[in-house]
């Protein structure tokens, strides 16, 4: 098994078969699921979790709290749906302007915050993420003020229309697993090396050589790419892209799917996500208080877990894997480094 | 703790082209951080920005004294929450998201407690002495995760969202306000024009002044205030020296929480009380904060008064854009200072 | 080193297999537990399948009836899901909305199933069939108003949607709900002025008026009864406020009057000083439109600011009963139009008045009640004209409504062809805390008596539209 793992031709084998599996799971899963739940549950999910990845990487890989990211997502849903509605450019151009849109409005952020870090970060990035909020609101020879842009439809692939939920399902499953791979492949590169290093000690990535304010500001360029992307789809959702996309309940909502997913593992976005949108759609079927439920369920996974619900599985899978060594078995190095 | 090392462990050798990058960008701002090019700038800025505001203010002739109140009024306020925010981020590093819930339940005490009583000075005390109550119970709560920053503060959201649905369900949902006490309620004459001034602001400014004066005392004179100051210098040696720091904490968080429902008492009064005011107050007094320096006092106090003052500006003169020219004068600071006004180094990467 | 690179897929895997299983389970919950009604459940496939196609074959007849009572009534039931803001700023007034919706439901039978505000009504019933009543709560925003009545309509097979409370909203619930021909909308107090006369969707019914119309006739009276010539205007600066201020400015500058400034306030201002320092001395009136929190702020500040010299025109949400009591002795003599009054006289609005009180004790009518009370009962009079039958995916329902006329508590109401209701309005003054009648304005429609055409080319209200010389 061991010899297995390490043989590249196995590891090669394995990658299909499990890829393989995922397209399966994948296909499989519009038959299991009803329209709705589809479309407002797992759909939903998937895009929340992409935003929600692109903050999970910035925390989990270089530790930085950025509460900008919804500025970022509706910076590149509010670009497209301009360039459509407004001046009439061709779907496909305004997709691929917002999906340039991310990384670049993430470089902004980037630059104006180069120079903090920890909760003071936070904080600043929460002041951009709110200007974003104010500035859709307000500035309206741009953005059309309160009301936002209404009535978008989307676009057509392939001759599949993403306004119908099975091809647009498809579409953001696929995109959810590419932003899961770009991320993941970026944490693999020696900038992915250098985003750690900002993460659990800055001194010695500067001794090293690297500059914190570039490591920084590249972290929240690929970031914003995944928040992007999230926008896009969003409004591919939605129809419509208002302030109300982005506002602070919005941003509070980012953080709350990021940290009940855990960010040692990106993919915590989505689990954080999906809770999240259950919580959302179903929670005032128990009770007529539904946001201090929301509230309650979080603090509670905050105040039991520092990993969030992954951290609890992966934790409870940890605690498996020692008492199977302690009958003999072996244990996977890499799964307790995951939990520290 | 570390999951894996350094570029050391890098087997793809330094010179990536990210690594030049790199290099080009720390030059690069090495260079726009010349200190003689950095003041040239900002001085010849400050002379534009004074020069336009001056001539603005004259064009409206004394409704620029309207201005000028209307910021400070705006200030105390702020001052009242950035004060005890700042002060428990200095002890604790809690960033406490909780602060404006903590505002909205000291207002609402306080109208409690004025509609049987009738006496807003009661009801402000009260009030008070609520917000101060929950504030510690708050504390209690984050002690269970024992100085995990993060996650405190992800604690301090949640509960952010749980006290703002329990006031709905505790107030209703329908705005209201307090009644200012009677020999505040009213307008006086400001001396040399026609314009009116409520006396209630000049009351909250008052208020303000008097809270700032308090907190000197007690930082400077008192031995628990030097137990505080200790601790927001070197948190470990204070306990080192058996000092009980848990008590020491728990009276911060109840300073501050008493501070935000004086806060929202006075805001309750001149402003009103709705659900959404919590977020409006704790963004303005995060602004503030961020502004002045995380942890310190004396840079919350600059803080609220150029936040107020550029505010009450903005507002007067491009009404539609005024909330946009507040957040561009915060970055401004934070791109000539990075860690606010008075805030040194160690305040930022905490 | 080398097994790290492996892992990662292991776990997305692991991860997106949990994910697929979860979702799975949820699906197969919402269908068995959801709903308190078995018998129903069976309906929800058919109902489902009309939904992909339309005006298919009443496959929902063939169901079995469970509890057999006459012959002719089926026992499928019609669901009315009622959606307003319960979450955020606007959560107070959410409340209202649904006590109206209740008021209505409780005519046809029905029995209140708890004190709050999202527990239901059971045991209504329209021409023998039963009324299920499912309630959804907007924080205000139009992407969660969209979300919470798709779960309304496709999970819970609402047929009827009442609502919603705020006008973006409402612009983005046509845009869903013109795809579902056979699920039919009744606003509530979406006041946006687009919710039909632009672009109007044929299953979307406003049996109330939009925020210009509610501004009706205020400018008029302030040129010709008080003599304003010259007035600024302070407002909330988004779509509704717009609205009032640009229906004022349509009659004051039409009869000849000027406006010196119009001061727009950004939503989420706490402090009016520095605003309220922008009005000239020199105006004769300064009319206001704001809702909520920022009428109580405004009035308020205004009055210790300047103590109300120049006198005030406010807008109809400013000064609605539902923030007059806050409001206290500051709103007195305030003139504005509106579409509820407290001294109309009308026995149907008396009525409402006393049963709001009964069933709600301590409420009293605002816009808020009102008109979820006349969308709700609207929608019920049309079931009952078509016998409770929406099998035709709800075309003869639809028809029923926009014949619809009837004597509302707030006076008579019919709709034009863009299913835009005419109504009365009233100018109105507050005198002692109340809403007292100055005038009736009869019969005011959705383009405020202008031609169509010639109202739609004027282009929609904005900061600076109307222009005013």
């Amino acid at each position: 098994m061991q010899a297995l793992r390490h043989s590249a031709s196995g590891r090669l084998l394995a990658s299909c078969a499990l890829l393989l599996l995922l397209g399966a799971a994948i296909a499989a899963t519009p038959a299991l699921v009803s329209d709705f739940v589809l479309l407002q549950i797992v759909i939903k999910s998937l895009w929340l979790g992409i935003a929600g990845t692109s903050l999970a990487f910035l925390i989990g890989q270089a530790g930085l709290i950025s509460l900008a990211q919804t500025a970022v997502f509706g910076t590149s849903g509010y670009l497209m749906a301009i360039l459509v509605l407004d001046h009439g450019l061709s779907i496909w151009a305004a997709v691929a302007a917002a999906a340039f849109a991310g990384p670049v409005s993430g470089l902004v952020i980037g630059v104006i915050s180069q120079r903090s870090s920890g909760l003071y970060l936070m904080m600043l990035t929460l002041a951009i993420g709110v200007f974003g909020f104010f500035f859709a609101q307000q500035y309206q020879p741009i953005t059309r003020g309160h009301t936002g842009f209404n009535g978008f439809d989307a676009p057509i692939i392939l001759g599949a229309d993403l306004g119908e939920r099975e091809p647009l399902f498809y579409v953001t499953a696929v995109a959810a697993v590419a932003v899961v791979a770009l991320l993941r492949f970026v944490t693999r590169t020696p900038a992915g090396l250098a985003y750690r290093g900002l993460r659990d000690n800055r001194r010695r990535l500067q001794a090293l050589g690297y500059s914190t304010a570039a490591t920084t500001v590249s972290a929240f360029a690929v970031a914003g790419f995944s928040a992007g992307i999230g926008g896009v789809i969003s409004v591919w959702y939605n129809g419509a892209i208002s302030p109300g996309s982005i506002d602070l309940t919005r941003i509070i909502e980012l953080l709350i799917v990021v940290t009940i997913g855990g960010t040692i593992h990106l993919e915590g976005a989505f689990l954080g996500a999906l809770v999240v949108t259950l919580l959302r759609n179903y929670a005032n079927e128990f009770t007529n208080r539904t946001e201090t439920l929301v509230g309650a369920v979080f603090m509670v996974i905050v105040l039991i877990s520092r990993h969030g619900l992954l951290g609890i599985f992966i934790n409870a899978k940890s605690q498996a894997h020692k008492a199977l060594k302690f009958f003999g078995g072996q244990r996977l190095a890499s799964e307790k480094e995951a939990v520290v | 703790m570390h999951r894996s090392s350094v570029p050391a462990a890098s087997a793809d050798g330094p010179l990536q082209p990210d690594f030049n990058a790199a290099l080009v960008w720390g030059r690069l701002s090495r260079f726009s951080q010349h200190s003689m090019a950095r003041r040239a700038l900002g001085v010849g800025v400050a002379a534009l920005l004074a020069y336009y505001a001056v001539s603005k203010s004259v064009e409206i002739g004394d409704r620029s004294l309207l201005v000028l109140l209307n910021g400070l009024t705006a200030a105390g306020l702020y001052f009242l929450m950035a004060s005890g925010f700042t002060l428990v981020f200095g002890l604790a590093r809690v960033t406490n998201l909780a602060h404006g819930g903590i505002y909205l339940l000291g207002g609402y005490g306080a109208l409690s407690v004025q509609r049987t009583t009738g006496n807003w000075f009661l009801a402000a005390l009260l009030g008070a002495l609520f917000a101060g109550g929950v504030s510690v119970v708050l504390y209690l709560v984050l002690r269970l995760l024992r100085g995990d920053g993060l996650r405190e503060t992800m604690l301090t959201l949640g509960a952010t969202i749980v006290i703002a649905d329990q006031v709905l369900a505790t107030w209703g949902g329908i705005p209201t306000d307090l009644d200012p006490p009677s020999f505040l309620t009213g307008s006086i004459d400001l001396p040399g024009s026609t314009l009116l001034y409520p006396k209630f602001r000049l009351a909250v400014v008052a208020l303000a002044l008097l809270a700032g004066l308090l907190l000197w005392v007690l930082l400077y004179k008192t031995r628990l205030g030097m137990l505080i100051r200790a601790g927001v210098d070197d948190p470990e040696m204070v306990s080192v020296l058996g000092i009980r720091v848990p008590l020491v904490l728990a009276s911060v968080f109840a300073l501050a929480g008493a501070l935000a429902g004086i806060a929202g008492a006075a805001g309750g009064t001149y402003l009103s009380l709705a659900q959404g005011e919590d977020n409006r107050i704790l963004l303005a007094s995060l602004i503030v904060v961020i502004a002045g320096g995380l942890g310190s006092l004396r840079g919350a106090g600059a803080a609220s008064v150029i936040v107020g003052l550029v505010e009450a500006f903005a507002q007067t003169h491009h009404p539609v854009l005024s909330v946009l020219i507040t957040f561009g004068m915060l970055t401004a600071i934070l791109v000539l200072r990075p860690h606010g006004l008075m805030g040194g180094a160690a305040d930022a990467s905490a | 080193m080398r097994p790290r690179n492996f892992k990662p897929f292991r776990r997305l895997v692991t991860f997106l297999a949990v994910f697929c299983l979860v979702i799975a389970a949820c699906g197969n919950d919402d269908d068995s537990a959801d709903d308190p009604l078995p018998a129903v459940q069976a309906t929800a496939a058919a109902t489902a399948a009309a939904t992909a196609a339309p005006a298919s074959e009443p496959a929902a007849t063939a169901e079995p009836a469970e509890e057999v009572s006459e012959p002719a009534p089926r026992t499928e039931e019609i669901t009315i899901g009622a959606i307003s803001t319960l979450d955020g700023p606007f959560a107070g007034l959410g409340d209202f909305s649904m006590h109206g919706v209740k008021l209505a439901l409780l005519e046809w039978g029905g029995q209140l199933d708890g004190s709050g505000t999202r527990d239901g009504v059971s045991g209504a019933s329209v021409a023998g069939v039963p009324i299920r009543l499912v309630i959804e709560g907007s924080d205000a925003t139009p992407d969660v108003a969209v979300e919470a009545t798709r779960k309304m309509v496709e999970q819970d097979n609402a047929d009827i949607i009442i609502g919603p409370l705020s006008g973006d909203e409402g612009l983005a619930l046509k845009d869903y709900i013109r795809d579902i021909p056979e699920v039919t909308l009744v606003n509530g107090t979406s006041a946006s002025q687009d919710l039909t006369l632009r672009d109007p969707a044929p299953n979307v019914f406003r049996f109330g008026a939009d925020g210009a119309m509610w501004s009706y006739g205020v400018g008029t009276y302030a040129y010709e009864e008080l003599g304003h010539r010259r007035i600024a205007t302070i407002a909330e600066d988004y779509s509704y406020p717009y609205d009032q201020v640009g229906a004022v400015l349509t009659e004051f500058c039409a009869a000849g009057g000027t406006v010196t400034d119009r001061i727009w306030v950004p939503l989420g201002t706490q402090d009016y000083s520095s605003f309220i320092a922008q009005i000239p001395d020199d105006v004769d009136a300064v009319f206001f439109a704001m809702g909520g929190t920022d009428a109580i702020n405004f009035v308020k500040q205004y009055d210790d600011f300047t103590g109300q010299v120049i006198p005030l025109i406010a807008g109809p949400t400013a000064v609605d009963q539902s923030v007059l009591t806050e409001l206290g002795d500051r709103a007195e003599g305030l003139i504005s139009s509106g579409p509820v009054v407290d001294d109309s006289g009308l026995a149907d609005f008396d009525a409402f008045a006393a049963r709001l009180d009964e069933v709600f004790p301590g409420q009293t009518p605002n816009i808020f009640n009102v008109y979820y009370y006349v969308a709700t009962k609207s929608a019920l009079a049309a079931l009952e004209a078509v016998g409770g039958d929406l099998t035709d995916g709800s075309q003869a329902f639809q028809a029923a409504l926009a014949e619809l006329r009837w004597d509302t508590p707030i006076g008579p109401v019919y709709l034009d062809d863009n299913r835009q209701a005419v109504v009365d309005i009233y100018l109105r003054e507050v005198q002692d805390g109340a809403q007292v009648t100055i005038d009736t304005l009869p019969q005011v429609n959705g383009t405020l008596g202008f031609d169509r055409d010639e109202y739609i080319a004027k282009g929609s209200f904005s900061r600076d539209n109307p222009p005013c010389g």
